[in-house]
């Protein structure tokens, strides 16, 4: 038992030591501060920022469909819904851009329209990355409601509170914690998408080039560059995970 | 206008139907007393909003809340119906202060008018030290004083309290009880009381409806109902003899009569009960005799299939359960007399 | 459990992976540029069929993610690179059996979806600030050779996206979802119809090296193939596929 785990934790580990030693610690100052790091940190910021709060915005009203109303066809929803969690996410970029390509079955109208294009824009990174990560705050929350007696929202509303009211007061509150992980959740994994917005979005420092796109073509052209970046995303998920530690490590 | 609750509520589920009518006035508390299942948190939660009427209508005041013919439904937050929920539902999220001024609050009380009124009822409650303190750090009691004082501080219509003490320890039920009873006196519209415990709807209610299966099985005032059960049920539970005594040193005085008791250590006014079935009925003075026996005369035969139940005479009036074979051989009838016996381990006491 | 067994399983289960393909055939293994994935796929069957014991293993990418691969010790028997400057750390590296031989040059063109909808007619016009345009990465060799056909041209356009590999470049042109690109000539022929080429008047041309590698499991095979792809067979296939054959 404990020499299996013990595999099991070099098979998950030794990559990250892998990864350390090769890190010019030196230069990482310099390296972190170049342009095409510093543009693609502020593109990743901004996409996974806005990701995060369009998952707000539209996720949770999913998750509340999800968890309490009752219709035909709501597992086949979640089904849909969550679909991007299992979906290889180059398989989502094709499928955006189909979709929202300028070809696509709703981009070609918006272009024609508003004159709009979604790929090779910082908008394409968001929808991309959006795709991708909201599933993990619908999911999140999804569950939180599910766990939440509805009867709290019936006794505020016996005190006179409206549905939004209902909703502001006892119901985000009450879901809070699992909200907040939710979102980290999202935005975390929005910072690390990949296939779907190279597929989708393309790769154009300072427009479209996030943290690992920007990782993935230095790679092969500036080794020092790409494994600087690649410590602030190891950084960034180590800080997500400590924050998120109270609520999953306390888990049943 | 205080015209006060009328409605007749009719609920259908797969397997139950609920159908009552109930009536209170303006002022006046109604105990609806049932055994789990018989539809009292479907009424409770028909009358709130939060389930639908399938026939009838509610009318609060004049104003109607619920009725699927005319297709009039109003949504909980605009009924004004107060609800003291079973598991109070306090908000762990707010504090204390914030859970009693929420109604105000959802009812578009400016902030600073919604917190004066929250002070006051927690003032009235004698919950003022708690008001920054979050609920799930109170005691019971004070948590159901803070659940009552968040309905109220919403001004409702209505009043209803579902289970109000049933989640409150023993020692502190009296007490809270008497505090209920006297803010159920200052709160001036309808009142409707769910219990199961019999002892609450005698205390606080002025009349009593037996729900049963969904329906209404006997209404009346708490001695109406106590003296002339009309089903097994209520006489099991609400034929309980039920006194007013006071108690010292291990006895306990009811109407002029002294029993003793097990508890030697309550003192002073007290409840007192004593279940029909604890009581032995026995032709002549019994052997080895128990403390509580006395001589009387049965007065009244009542049969209910395999059981009877006799009213006895003074010095100590008493509903006893008997089978009916006890009384074929004994062959008891009005007039006849007999001795009574009570183990002091059956004496019921609760003090006020 | 012991932790040997596991291990031993473990290393089982990888090794098995790792193999695949039909059994008892031997296996050579082409890492291939990837604008050479549809003529490497010609030559693989052309190979197969003189020798069919012996089954080839295309492995395409970026050549600069094949060499990577190669200098981290992946077990390749050929490498065939887009241009010279990956084949050279390779052979730096003292990876490569003997000398590396060029077997095809490429150049580019400006490749444009079905239609031309932008209506672009040659070098000028991608300078025009409305165009999508799309180019190779700087990191793999169609963005250094297209970085020279600007330089050389005077042109500084604006890009839309640096596509990681030249085959993502000619999907997305193919979808139209650029207005154009700059491409190996060979992608618009093996585009056949999806996009149309129009040709650039500046002489930029990439050479295309390959080579046995040292770390070869199947040298004979290795070789085999090299000799199939500089015959006058292979030379035919890349011929057809748009290549130049020196």
């Amino acid at each position: 038992m404990a020499a299996a785990a013990a595999v099991g934790v070099s098979l998950l580990v030794a990559p990250l030591i892998g990864l350390l030693t090769r890190v010019p610690w030196a230069e990482l100052g310099t390296l972190l501060t170049s342009e095409v790091a510093v543009d693609a940190l502020r593109i990743s910021s901004i996409a996974s920022a806005a990701a995060a709060l369009i998952a707000v915005v539209v996720g949770v009203p999913v998750a509340w469909v999800l968890a309490r109303v009752d219709f035909p066809g709501r597992s086949l929803l979640r089904g849909l819904v969550l679909l991007p969690l299992v979906l290889p996410p180059v398989v989502g970029g094709a499928a955006l851009l189909f979709t929202f390509g300028r070809r696509g079955l709703l981009g070609e109208p918006l272009h024609r329209l508003t004159g709009i294009v979604l790929p090779f824009s910082t908008g394409g990174v968001i929808l991309a990355v959006t795709f991708v990560s909201m599933p993990f705050l619908i999911v999140t929350v999804e569950g939180a409601l599910r766990s939440l007696d509805p009867r709290y929202e019936g006794a505020a509303a016996s005190l006179g509170a409206g549905r939004w009211t209902v909703l502001r007061r006892v119901t985000l509150p009450m879901i809070g914690p699992s909200l907040a992980s939710g979102l980290i959740l999202t935005w975390a994994r929005a910072l690390g998408e990949f296939g779907a917005t190279i597929a989708f979005a393309g790769n154009l420092p300072g427009r479209t080039q996030t943290l690992p796109l920007a990782i993935f073509v230095q790679l092969e052209s500036d080794r020092d560059a790409a494994v600087a970046l690649s410590v602030v995303m190891v950084a960034i998920s180590l800080a997500v995970l400590v924050v998120l530690r109270d609520r999953w490590w306390r888990a049943p | 206008m205080r015209s006060g609750l009328d409605a007749r509520c009719v609920v259908v589920r797969d397997d139950f139907v609920l159908d009552v009518e109930l009536r209170i006035a303006a002022g006046e508390t109604v105990a609806v007393l049932g055994p789990n299942g018989s539809g009292k948190t479907t009424l409770v939660e028909s009358l709130a909003g939060i389930v639908a009427l399938d026939r009838g209508r509610i009318a609060l005041d004049g104003r109607v809340l619920d009725d699927p013919t005319a297709g009039v439904f109003v949504p909980p937050e605009a009924r004004r119906v107060g609800v003291v929920f079973q598991d109070l539902l306090l908000f762990d999220h707010l504090t204390v202060a914030e859970n009693v001024a929420f109604g105000p609050r959802a009812r578009r009380r400016r902030r600073a008018e919604a917190a004066r009124l929250a002070d006051e009822w927690l003032g009235r409650l004698g919950l003022a030290e708690f008001a920054e303190r979050r609920p799930r750090d109170l005691s019971g009691g004070e948590r159901q004083r803070v659940a009552l004082a968040r309905a109220l501080a919403a001004e409702p219509d209505l009043l209803l309290l579902d289970e109000p003490l049933a989640a409150v320890d023993a020692t502190t039920r009296g007490a809270l009880r008497r505090i209920l009873a006297d803010h159920l006196e200052g709160f001036p519209g309808p009142r409707l009381l769910i219990t199961h415990d019999p002892t609450d709807a005698f205390l606080l209610a002025d009349r009593i409806c037996i729900l049963e299966g969904g329906s209404v099985t006997q209404v009346g005032a708490a001695d109406e109902i106590r003296l002339g059960p009309r089903s097994r049920y209520v006489a099991d539970l609400v034929g309980v003899n039920f006194w007013l005594g006071e108690a010292a040193d291990g006895t306990v005085v009811v109407a002029g009569h002294r029993l003793s008791m097990a508890d030697r250590a309550v003192r002073g006014p007290v409840y007192v009960t004593v279940h029909p079935r604890a009581v032995a009925v026995y032709p002549a003075r019994p052997e080895g005799s128990p403390r509580n026996t006395w001589e009387t005369v049965v007065t009244r035969v009542e049969p209910h299939g395999e059981r009877v139940r006799l009213q006895t005479g003074p010095p100590l009036p008493l509903t006893v359960e008997v089978t009916a074979g006890a009384v074929a051989a004994l062959g008891l009838e009005p007039g006849s007399r007999v001795w009574m016996s009570v183990k002091a381990t059956e004496i019921g006491v609760e003090g006020i | 459990m012991s932790a040997r067994t596991i291990l031993i399983g473990a290393v089982l289960v990888v090794a098995v992976a790792a193999c695949g393909g039909t059994e008892a055939s031997r296996q050579v293994v082409v890492s291939a540029a990837s604008s050479l994935v549809d003529v490497f796929g010609a030559i693989e069957r052309s190979f197969e069929e003189a020798h069919p014991d012996v089954d080839v293993v295309l492995n395409v990418g970026a050549s600069s993610t094949l060499r990577e691969q190669i200098l981290a010790g992946a077990p390749v028997d050929v490498y065939a690179s887009a241009d010279l400057a990956n084949m050279a750390a390779v052979a730096d590296a003292g990876l490569v059996e003997g000398r590396s031989v060029v077997f095809a040059r490429n150049r580019l063109q400006i490749a444009v979806p079905a239609g031309n909808p932008a209506r672009v007619e040659g070098l000028a016009d991608l300078d025009r600030a409305e165009l999508l345009l799309g180019v190779c990465d700087p990191a793999v060799p169609c963005g250094v050779l297209a970085e020279q056909v600007f330089a050389a041209a005077g042109l500084e356009p604006s890009v839309d996206t640096w596509e990681p590999n030249v085959r993502a470049l000619l999907t997305k042109l193919r979808d139209g979802e650029l207005d154009a690109g700059v491409v190996y000539v060979t992608d618009v022929v093996a585009a056949s119809g999806e996009v149309e080429g129009i040709d650039i008047p500046v002489a930029v041309t990439t050479s295309y090296p390959i080579a046995v590698l040292t770390g070869a499991s199947e040298p004979d095979l290795a070789r085999a193939f090299v000799e199939w792809v500089l015959s006058d067979e292979g030379r035919a296939v890349l011929d057809r596929f748009g290549f130049e054959v020196p």
